[in-house]
């Protein structure tokens, strides 16, 4: 649909109503997630310039609770690839209901009862992605030359795992601000339940890891705007304290 | 607004039957696409083929994937990721994913719309 509209763009720092994008809007837009990437090479440089946007991220009580592992060896990759393929296999084989008839009345009831105890790993969405994994027709780590684990610190204060986000947000904006493309990779937990893997990163404790970044130089220009689907936003306003008015956001 | 009852907030409902999930659904039109591929390639859940053979066309056309015996069951959730790396215009996001009961969205209405200059 809208592809990157040529605009010229807002200055930083002004606002006037119905201006054009300024630079970090526009970043923000467009951002996709970048899931098919070229064999070139990512330098250094460029991977510790977009961590020090990690580095300088807001966190509760500037108690920076993150810790980064950037893997470049794509042999690593690749074995961090088959392992994840292969966990993801054997966890199928016990909670995939729709393989079969024999398994529909076996599994059916006590998965979907799981479902209700564990809702945000086994959400429809993640489980129909487990699936196509398993089949082996969706690729875990889509090739990428580069992944950064974010490593979260358990000790830092109130939620690390948020701060650990907001970090993550800061580096992904900075990838794609320099040309790069990334993608959240959340089913590294599940490589997480390996003793092995969780030597080889470091992830002992303090660290707990939820979540890593894809990043390398996108095939293709697959960055643009898509549409979104319209908000319902409250809005409290200052003459009306025990009404609120349901606005929709984005028409 | 959508309120949850207590009645569905309990059912135990199956995520692979149409009845309880509205997946996404894309649509591609035919005078526009030209047979790239992109979208293909492209999408995360490896949701999109080439159409083999199309009645009347000589190039061939991008169609999602059938899952399940189910025919309205796709594997689209309606990311957009196709419809911004079209070249031509060519794709369209008519319906969203949503489930219904337990995981329904609730403050998200149907209707799509692009970002806006407020």
């Amino acid at each position: 649909m809208k592809k990157k509209p040529d605009t010229t763009l807002s200055p930083l720092y002004t606002y006037h109503e119905g201006m054009n994008w300024n630079p970090v809007e526009k970043v923000i837009f467009e951002r996709r997630s970048i899931r098919v990437f070229k064999k070139k090479e990512v330098p250094d440089s460029l991977i510790k310039r977009i961590l020090e946007a990690g580095r300088f991220a807001p966190s509760a009580g500037n108690c920076q609770p993150w810790k980064f592992v950037v893997i470049k060896d794509p042999q690593v990759i690749e074995q961090m690839e088959r392992d994840t393929i292969r966990i993801t296999r054997l966890l199928m084989w016990f909670i995939d209901y729709e393989r079969g008839p024999v398994r529909r009345i076996l599994l059916g009831t006590p998965v979907r009862l799981l479902t209700r105890l564990v809702p945000n790993m086994l959400h429809p969405i993640p489980f129909n992605l487990l699936q196509r994994i398993a089949s082996g027709s969706v690729p875990v780590y889509h090739n990428a030359p580069v992944i950064i684990l974010l490593l979260v610190d358990k000790r830092g204060v109130g939620t690390p795992s948020l701060d650990a986000g907001i970090c993550g947000q800061n580096m992904v904006l900075a990838a794609h601000s320099l040309g790069l493309g990334t993608c959240w990779i959340g089913m590294i937990t599940l490589l997480m339940k390996m003793k092995k893997w969780r030597k080889r990163f470091g992830v002992t404790y303090p660290f707990t890891l939820d979540d890593c970044l894809i990043l390398g130089w996108p095939r293709g220009d697959y960055d643009g705007e898509i549409g979104r689907e319209v908000q319902l936003v409250e809005w409290i306003r200052e003459g009306s304290p025990q009404s609120k008015t349901t606005e929709r956001q984005g028409e | 607004m959508a309120n949850l009852s207590i009645l569905d907030k309990a059912k135990i409902p199956n995520y692979f039957r149409s009845k309880h999930v509205r997946t996404g659904l894309v649509i591609f039109d035919p005078a526009l696409c030209t047979g790239c591929g992109i979208c293909v390639s492209i999408c995360p859940a490896g949701a999109i083929t080439m159409n083999s053979d199309t009645p009347g066309e000589r190039k061939k056309i991008p169609e999602l994937v059938q899952l399940f015996h189910d025919k309205d069951i796709l594997a689209c959730m309606a990311c957009g990721d196709c419809t911004a790396a079209c070249p031509g215009d060519a794709i369209l996001i008519k319906r969203g994913y949503n489930t219904k009961y337990y995981f329904k969205k609730i403050s998200q209405v149907p209707d799509f719309a692009f970002p806006r200059k407020y």
